[in-house]
C-alpha cells in the first residue's frame, strides 16, 4: 500500500473562510466611505443653514419701517427651501432682540427647536441682538 | 476471475485517489472561479464607487471652504461701500472732487451685466487706514502730512474735515527728513485744510467670475471669482465660481449674491446677503 502524501499550502475550506473574512472587511470599508459621505453632506446642510441665519441677521439689521419683516421673511423662505431639503425659517421677537430659527428634513417638531440639531433633518436657532 | 474483497477494494481506491490527485477537482475549480469572479466584480464596484464617493467629498468641502470664504470676502467689502472717514454720505453731502472718477452715495456699489450673463459688482470708498495733515494748510495744493500709508504720485486721495471731503490726484510727493510728506495736489483744493484732517486713499474693486483658461479632469473650463482695482490690477480671487447674480436693493441697503459653485459634477447654490455700515 503506498503512503499518503502529506498536505501542501492552504486547503479548501481555509480558502473560502479567508475570503468570507475578507469580504466583510471590504463591506465595513464601503460602508465607513458611505458614512463619511453622508458626514460630508450633513455638514453642508449645516454650513447653508448658518449662512441663511446670516443673511437674516443682515437684514434684520437694516430693517426699517419701510420694510415689511413678513414679506423678507417668505422671500427668505423662498430661498430655504431651494438651498435646503425642506428649509424652512422662522423670525420670533421684537426690536431689538430676534430669534432666527431654520428647519430642514423631516422635523416633526416644527416650532420647537430647543436644541440645534445637525444632520439630514436637524434646525439651528440663534439670538440676533441689533 | 479473483474477486477482491470489499476492504481491498477500498484501500485500492483510496491509495489511487492519493497518488493521482495533484490539483483542485472540476468542481472546486468552478466554486473558485465563481466566488473569485463574484469578489472581483464586488472590489472593482466597490473601488469606483469609493472613487466616486471621494470625488463628491473632496468636491463638497471645496464647495464648503469657498463659499465661506466668499461670504467673507464679500460681506467685508460690502460692509465697507461708502466708507468716506470721519463723515458719512447723506442725501446732500457731496464730494469736491478734482478727479474724473466718480464717487458719490448713489454708486458706491453698483453691478453690471457681463458678456457671459454673469454680474460684476463694483464697490467705491475711501481706505481704512489713513494719514493725517501735520501743519494747517498754507496752499491750496499743498499738504504735510504724516506717512502711516505710503502714497505714491498718481494715486487718488481724498482728504476730510469731517464736514468736507475734497478728492484729488497726487501730482507729487516728496518724503521729508523729518518722516512726513509733502503731498501737491492736481488741483487747487475747494479750502486751506486744517492741522488734524484726514487723508485716505480712494478705493474701487470690481468682482467678477472669468474663465480661469484652465481645466478641470472631465475638461470643463474652470471659472474663477476676479477683482480688479481702481489701478487695473486684476487679481484671481477664488476658483470654482460657474456664475454670480447681484441684486441691489437701494431701499434696504443691502447686497444679494447668488453664487453657483462648481467643482466636478457637483453644483451648489450659495445667497450671500450683505448690508453697507455707511
Amino acid at each position: 500500500m503506498m503512503k499518503k502524501i502529506p498536505q501542501q499550502g492552504f486547503s479548501y475550506i481555509e480558502i473560502l473562510i479567508s475570503l468570507v473574512i475578507m469580504s466583510i472587511m471590504l463591506l465595513g470599508m464601503d460602508s465607513m466611505g458611505l458614512y463619511a459621505l453622508q458626514e460630508e453632506k450633513n455638514a453642508w446642510l449645516f454650513s447653508v443653514a448658518l449662512n441663511q441665519i446670516q443673511n437674516m441677521s443682515e437684514i434684520l439689521k437694516k430693517l426699517s419701517d419701510e420694510n415689511n419683516l413678513e414679506e423678507l421673511i417668505s422671500d427668505w423662505n423662498l430661498e430655504n427651501s431651494d438651498l435646503l431639503p425642506k428649509g424652512k425659517g422662522t423670525v420670533t421677537g421684537y426690536y431689538p432682540i430676534y430669534t432666527v430659527s431654520i428647519y430642514w428634513g423631516n422635523v416633526k417638531d416644527r416650532k420647537a427647536c430647543q436644541q440645534n440639531r445637525l444632520g439630514n433633518n436637524g434646525c439651528l436657532r440663534e439670538q440676533v441682538i441689533i | 476471475m479473483s474477486t477482491k474483497s470489499f476492504r481491498q477494494q477500498w484501500l485500492f481506491t483510496r491509495t489511487s485517489y492519493y497518488l493521482k490527485q495533484t490539483g483542485l477537482s472540476f468542481i472546486e475549480m468552478m466554486m473558485t472561479i465563481i466566488i473569485s469572479m463574484l469578489l472581483i466584480s464586488y472590489l472593482s464596484g466597490m473601488y469606483l464607487s469609493a472613487e466616486k464617493n471621494s470625488t463628491m467629498q473632496i468636491a463638497l468641502n471645496t464647495i464648503k471652504e469657498n463659499s465661506q470664504i466668499s461670504s467673507q470676502i464679500f460681506r467685508k467689502v460690502i460692509s465697507q461701500a461708502g466708507h468716506i472717514g470721519c463723515t458719512r454720505f447723506t442725501k446732500n453731502f457731496h464730494i469736491n472732487n478734482h478727479t474724473d472718477l466718480s464717487f458719490t452715495s448713489t454708486d458706491k456699489m453698483t453691478y453690471y451685466i457681463n458678456d457671459n450673463q454673469s454680474s460684476g459688482l463694483t464697490i467705491k470708498n475711501l481706505s481704512i487706514e489713513n494719514n493725517v495733515v501735520l501743519k494747517d494748510m498754507r496752499s491750496d495744493s499743498i499738504i504735510y502730512s504724516s506717512s502711516e500709508m505710503s502714497v505714491k504720485t498718481g494715486e487718488v486721495l481724498a482728504i476730510s474735515n469731517c464736514k468736507v471731503i475734497d478728492m484729488f490726484i497726487v501730482k507729487d510727493i516728496s518724503q521729508l527728513d523729518d518722516g512726513t510728506q509733502k503731498i501737491t495736489t492736481n488741483e487747487p483744493l475747494s479750502q486751506r485744510y486744517k492741522k488734524g484732517s484726514e487723508i485716505r486713499k480712494f478705493e474701487s474693486y470690481s468682482y467678477y467670475i472669468a474663465d480661469t483658461g484652465r481645466s478641470d479632469s472631465h475638461n470643463t473650463s474652470i471659472n474663477a471669482l476676479y477683482v480688479i482695482d481702481e489701478n487695473q490690477s486684476k487679481n484671481e480671487l477664488l476658483e470654482g465660481i460657474q456664475h454670480m447674480q447681484v441684486d441691489i436693493d437701494d431701499k434696504k441697503g443691502g447686497v444679494k449674491i447668488v453664487l453657483t459653485f462648481k467643482t466636478y459634477d457637483l453644483e451648489k447654490n450659495w445667497i450671500i446677503y450683505a448690508v453697507s455700515r455707511n
